[in-house]
């Protein structure tokens, strides 16, 4: 386009298509750089262009999927309100119980033990039995619907696109397998 | 929530002599201490009740460095209130900066920004002093200063005709100081010509190179020009702090008292700049008069880059059209370049299968939240 002119851009980024291409060929870390030995493979602190920050040592973040649903939040019985919303939020390190209030009123608790430098998310209330007390669960790399939390790693291993990409595949598959 | 962010004006005086200057003719009008300390307690009082106490304050001039004692007056006084998560920050053109001052600077934690232009050569041209003389030497020691405090954390290159020709090696002399971050703006008061930005163009395109290859290595500073363009695809736009919020939560004073509301709109607080007067801190620090915001431009209604475009920014679009919510053809032109860079850069990355820029990645969705999340922190029990 001339410089002297404004014109709108004709195509968006290639990004999106890029990680979903990723995301369904394999894994795109194929080994890890021996020159990041030691500084933490899950660090999430190098992602912020805006700052640059992380929660600070011996913190975890924590995000609540599904939050749409919600009405209420207590950490530790203590109300915390402010923090349902889209973004995750810092615990310390260590055992928590989280209770979410759905908009109908049930609430459930989720026991949560949250790891340094790791995001937990806490999954869909439909993952979870509702008016009880699920068994302890830990972050840990695996699907949302297995019914623990799950750790940075598969929140999307590339962001939302990725686990976007990822279900986009598993619809495909489907259909092709009838 | 965005914190609520407070921008003093210390003083227009300026010891530079830089051939952009957005605050046109320094005259030697400095903010009395009083009116400081009137604007941060409004400022932290707004910030209790509107923004969960998340209070941002910088400091800006001219060369607030010239103000150093109501700097450092107004950073205690923050730090002294209670209940509040204030961050603070100053940009400056960090010629005033000693060991003493980077060791004030340090404790009081005040973040610093320091804007110098690339090599001695390219910065010179630029950024001479008021006597027209070099001014690189003398950025360098306070550099060093901050580096030897654990303070070295952003630069800010300004791109004007002065460098557009020698952008890239400009860029590599930065990142040879080892910030945290270097940050690009843009000039867009300069008159570019075509041939201009045509070099532009190329040495971004090596700017672009260079960064896939240090990407991730030790030392390597962020640099949110493409970082931020990458971001704002896995974000779904640009987020938290890449966002303008000039006019909503983000006030500047000028010496005068009169609010505006960004910093970089203050100009000379003359005539010229009396339509962009939002208030007048005698009457609060909320903004009493509104300001045309974002883009009016037809064209970018249709524009696939809306989502991760500039023209949200009030001042880049003052500079080069003289309207805040109107971007300029050179700002459009330069914002898509860098898109398709940074696109660029991310194929490089992905397919090369840079692991830290795969980290990176990972988590540009909370980005946004995480800037916040940080500020909240001691509200969370224990």
């Amino acid at each position: 386009m001339s410089a002297r002119e404004r014109k709108p851009a004709p195509r968006g980024s290639r990004i999106p298509a890029l990680i979903a291409a990723l995301a369904l060929t394999g894994p795109m870390i194929a080994a890890a750089d021996p020159r990041d030995a030691g500084r933490g493979s899950s660090d999430a602190g190098d992602a912020s262009t805006a700052d640059g920050g992380a929660p600070a040592s011996g913190e975890g973040l924590v995000q609540i999927d599904g939050r749409e649903m919600y009405r209420g939040l207590t950490i530790d019985d203590q109300p915390r309100d402010e923090l349902l919303k889209s973004e995750p939020f810092a615990l310390p390190a260590g055992a928590h119980t989280i209770r979410i209030t759905r908009s109908d009123g049930t609430a459930y608790d989720v026991r949560l033990t949250v790891q340094a430098g790791v995001t937990a998310v806490v999954p869909r209330s439909e993952c979870q039995p509702l008016g009880g007390a699920p068994p302890p669960i830990e972050p840990r790399p695996s699907g949302c619907c297995g019914g623990g939390a799950t750790s940075n790693e598969t929140a999307g291993r590339y962001g939302m696109l990725a686990t976007a990409a990822m279900a986009i595949a598993v619809v495909r598959r489907r259909k092709r397998d009838r | 929530m965005r914190p609520f962010h407070l921008s003093l004006v210390l003083t227009h005086a300026c010891n530079l002599a830089c051939t952009y200057c957005c605050m046109g003719e320094h005259h030697a009008r400095a903010m009395p201490l009083a009116m400081a300390e009137r604007a941060l307690d409004l400022a932290a009082d707004h910030a209790t009740t509107a923004t969960g106490g998340m209070l941002d304050v910088g400091f800006f001039g001219g060369e607030p460095l010239l103000a150093w004692g109501t700097l450092v007056a107004i950073a205690k006084r923050a730090r002294a209130k209670p209940g509040l998560l204030t961050r603070l920050q100053v940009t400056t053109n960090g010629t005033l900066i000693d060991d003493e001052r980077a060791r004030v600077l340090a404790d009081l934690g005040v973040r610093t920004t320091i804007s110098i232009d690339g090599t001695a050569e390219s910065h010179d041209r630029a950024r001479p002093n008021a006597k027209g003389r070099s001014s690189h030497a003398a950025v360098l020691r306070g550099v060093e200063s901050l580096a030897h405090a654990g303070l070295l954390e952003d630069l800010l290159l300004v791109v004007s005709r002065a460098n557009v020709r020698t952008l890239r090696s400009d860029i590599a002399y930065l990142r040879g100081l080892r910030p945290r971050a270097i940050h690009v703006n843009v000039a867009y008061e300069s008159a570019f010509t075509d041939d201009e930005l045509v070099a532009w163009e190329a040495e971004l395109r090596g700017v672009a190179e260079d960064f896939v290859t240090s990407y991730g290595t030790e030392g390597a500073p962020r640099f949110p020009l493409f970082e931020t363009k990458i971001a704002a695809i896995v974000n779904g736009g640009l987020t938290g702090d890449d966002g303008c919020s000039v006019g909503r939560s983000n006030v500047a004073v000028a010496p005068s008292g009169r609010l505006f509301p960004c910093d970089r709109l203050v100009g000379e607080d003359g005539p010229r700049e009396a339509p962009r007067v939002i208030g007048h801190l005698d009457e609060g620090i909320a903004p009493t008069r509104s300001l045309a915001r974002g883009t009016s431009a037809p064209e970018c209604a249709t524009c696939e880059e809306r989502t991760r475009c500039g023209s949200h920014c009030a001042c880049a679009n003052a500079a080069e059209t003289g309207a805040t919510n109107m971007p300029g053809p050179v700002q459009c032109w330069h914002e898509q370049v860098v898109a398709a860079l940074a696109d660029d850069v991310a194929e490089a990355l992905l397919n090369g299968k840079n692991v830290r820029f795969s980290q990176w990645l990972r988590g540009t969705h909370i980005v946004g939240a995480r800037e916040e999340t940080k500020r909240r922190l001691p509200q969370v029990p224990s």
